[in-house]
């Protein structure tokens, strides 16, 4: 019977504990210690995900808050110093779920919800490109066209700043590129109705809501 | 305003970010605060030891200015003088209309209480119903603007041109609609535009913002604000007008839970003063995933903020009440109800309501508003414990709804609930607040 990394190695089991807790020194010092012995894309899939979806869960249970869910971030990062060098080659091979631009729209400062998201992105696998906030349209689409991306993702806390995504839009088509990425939208402003009304293609109440929604359109386009 | 001492340091935002979460943490462990009492208002020997926490925190990190990646550092002395230099009342409105506002330290002095969408949207083509609607409230002190994003056909967006027409849209309708009702002299909280420098465009003795008006000059989340807040308040401040410190600090945000947040949120309220030379200081918790702050922790942070501001300074703050239902609901009154209890108990005056987070247009209606000022100015009770019973009553009604749901549902609007013709409550939502009415004198809150 298949036994997961988790189950059977108790290095992975450490790694995985010093995400949840955030412990950056221990992150390190486990990490080091499985690049030797298993693929980066195997610690990634069966220690480091799961702990990053875990601490997920806990925060939309609100039995944590930002600051470990950040200092979660931190400790996969650390991790990553070790795994991510080793990833490189296999990137060629490994499954990579997609990759994401994504910042908070033209006129809005307000970044601490598309910081969650990009985290939670990042720590289900995509690759994510964090453009910043008060990020003008064109930028989304330039740097889309760039680095070749799957998903556009816009955070809009502040009502004044909706028209934008509007413009968003109606650049992509005039662009021809509307079909060529998957457009999602999420943030205090936007709600479901609307993010439907402006023909967006997914919406996230929260950041857990943003990450199942696209990975479901990912693969729904694929 | 930044007349005090300062200096100046260089840091990357995500930096400041970092140290803010690290030394909230680092001040919590080092004063070993928790949360060791049952109830939902402050005792205050805590709420003391937040005050001096908010302090600290101010004083080792400073205000971060997003416009030149600096922060602004205060030496004590400056921050003690600025709390020093704090008036005991100020102020507001003209004429038959004028209030008197002040800090509420001994418990006796009058509660002030602003209606209004407080930010919300608003459709311009129903502004004036609606700001004539709140305005006509028996138990309101002011009224505070909602926002809009259409005017004249075209989308109002943020730094374009016409916010400025917006601006004075808000302005002129929010005064015409206060002389509808005979009220002309009421105070005006704000104009509820984004960008800072078109507000300055609705100062106008005649049909606008007047010196006898407020207008809000907001901090970023968290301890921030920007060479365009900064002018907009040095602005109001050449032309005497009451600068507002708007603050959302947000619970579950860099804070982490109730202490930190009301740490920060102490330290807000300061900052406030220090850098905008601020009067009337607007504390607009927002939860991190529900937007409104009438969840059991969001009122007890609201508490501790409150009864930290009240036992240790002269700041003159207002509970902006955010709910997380939607409008015409029971549950927003009792949200209202819940807030304005504790708002009272804590030493704070009222403003409000953002109805359902603000998520949806033109959810606000009078009723809300107006019960909330009436609970602040009549209720009964005065003893931290009996409120305590009252108040867990209160919020097990609606609560455990916000946890279950977790995604707001659109409440009814202003047209559904209001004849905007004649301004009156339609009957169904009438009977509603009435039937909460009944309930709270069943239970002794008010008569």
């Amino acid at each position: 019977m298949y036994k997961s990394l988790l189950e059977k190695d108790p290095d992975c089991r450490n790694l995985y504990d010093s995400i949840i807790k955030g412990d950056i020194d221990s992150s390190d010092i486990y990490a080091k210690s499985l690049v030797n012995k298993y693929e980066p894309v195997d610690i990634i899939q069966e220690c480091m995900s799961p702990a990053m979806k875990t601490v997920g869960e806990m925060f939309e249970r609100l039995e944590i808050f930002l600051p470990e869910v950040i200092a979660a971030a931190d400790a996969f990062e650390a991790a990553m110093k070790h795994v991510g060098p080793k990833l490189e080659a296999f990137r060629q091979v490994a499954p990579r779920r997609g990759k994401v631009v994504i910042g908070t729209i033209q006129g809005d400062i307000h970044d601490l919800g598309k910081n969650i998201v990009a985290l939670m992105l990042k720590a289900n696998g995509f690759e994510v490109y964090d453009l910043g906030k008060d990020v003008p349209v064109h930028k989304f689409v330039e740097k889309a066209e760039e680095v070749k991306a799957d998903i556009i993702a816009v955070s809009v806390l502040l009502s004044t700043s909706l028209p934008f995504v509007k413009d968003l839009i109606k650049l992509l088509k005039e662009r021809n590129l509307r079909d060529k990425y998957i457009l999602m939208v999420g943030g205090g402003a936007v709600t479901r109705e609307w993010a439907t009304e402006v023909g967006a293609d997914g919406y996230g109440e929260n950041a857990s809501e943003a990450v199942r929604a696209a990975i479901e359109l990912l693969q729904r386009k694929r | 305003m930044l007349e005090y001492t300062y200096t100046l340091e260089y840091m990357p935002e995500k930096d400041f970010d970092r140290l803010l979460m690290k030394t909230v943490r680092d001040i919590i462990k080092q004063r070993k605060l928790k949360i060791d009492y049952e109830g939902i208002i402050a005792p205050e020997d805590i709420a003391k030891e937040v005050f001096e926490a908010g302090v600290e925190l101010l004083l080792r990190v400073g205000v971060f200015n997003v416009t030149t990646s600096q922060r602004i550092l205060f030496s004590e002395e400056s921050l003690k003088d600025a709390l020093k230099s704090l008036p005991l009342e100020i102020k507001i409105g003209e004429g038959k209309d004028q209030r008197t506002l002040k800090p509420l330290i001994y418990n006796c002095e009058p509660i002030i209480c602003e209606a209004g969408p407080s930010g919300t949207l608003v459709s311009s083509d129903i502004y004036f119903e609606t700001m004539s609607i709140m305005a006509s409230g028996n138990y309101i002190d002011a009224v505070g603007s909602g926002s809009i994003n259409i005017l004249h056909g075209r989308e109002v967006k943020v730094r374009h041109s016409l916010e400025i027409d917006a601006a004075i849209f808000i302005a002129q309708t929010t005064r015409n609609a206060l002389r509808y009702v005979g009220k002309s002299g009421l105070h005006i909280n704000d104009v509820a535009i984004t960008t800072p420098w078109a507000k300055i465009a609705a100062i106008n003795r005649e049909w606008g913002i007047r010196s006898s008006d407020s207008v809000l000059v907001a901090q970023m989340i968290e301890l921030k604000t920007s060479e365009e807040h900064l002018s907009l308040a040095k602005s109001l401040n050449y032309h005497g007008i009451i600068v507002g410190n708007l603050m959302t600090p947000i619970l579950g945000g860099y804070g982490g839970g109730v202490i930190g947040t009301a740490i920060i949120s102490v330290a807000e309220h300061i900052a406030g003063v220090l850098i905008y030379n601020a009067l009337k200081h607007y504390l607009s918790l927002t939860h991190i995933y529900y937007l409104n702050n009438t969840t059991k922790d969001g009122l007890r942070t609201i508490s501790l903020v409150g009864q930290a501001l009240k036992t240790r300074s002269k700041i003159i703050s207002l509970y902006d009440c955010y709910t997380f239902s939607g409008g015409g609901t029971r549950e927003l009154l009792l949200e209202v109800v819940a807030g304005a209890i504790v708002a009272k108990l804590s030493g704070l005056h009222g403003t409000g309501i953002g109805v359902a987070g603000g998520r949806f247009a033109d959810q606000a209606t009078g009723l809300e508003s107006d019960l909330m000022c009436e609970v602040m100015k009549k209720m009964k009770i005065t003893r931290k414990e009996d409120a305590e019973d009252v108040l867990k009553k209160i919020i097990d009604k609606y609560e455990y709804k916000i946890l279950e749901k977790k995604k707001v549902e659109r409440g009814k609007s202003i047209h559904e609930l209001y004849d905007l013709k004649t301004l009156k409550p339609k009957d169904l939502w009438l009977k509603e607040v009435n039937l909460v009415r009944r309930e709270l004198e069943d239970m002794g809150l008010i008569s």
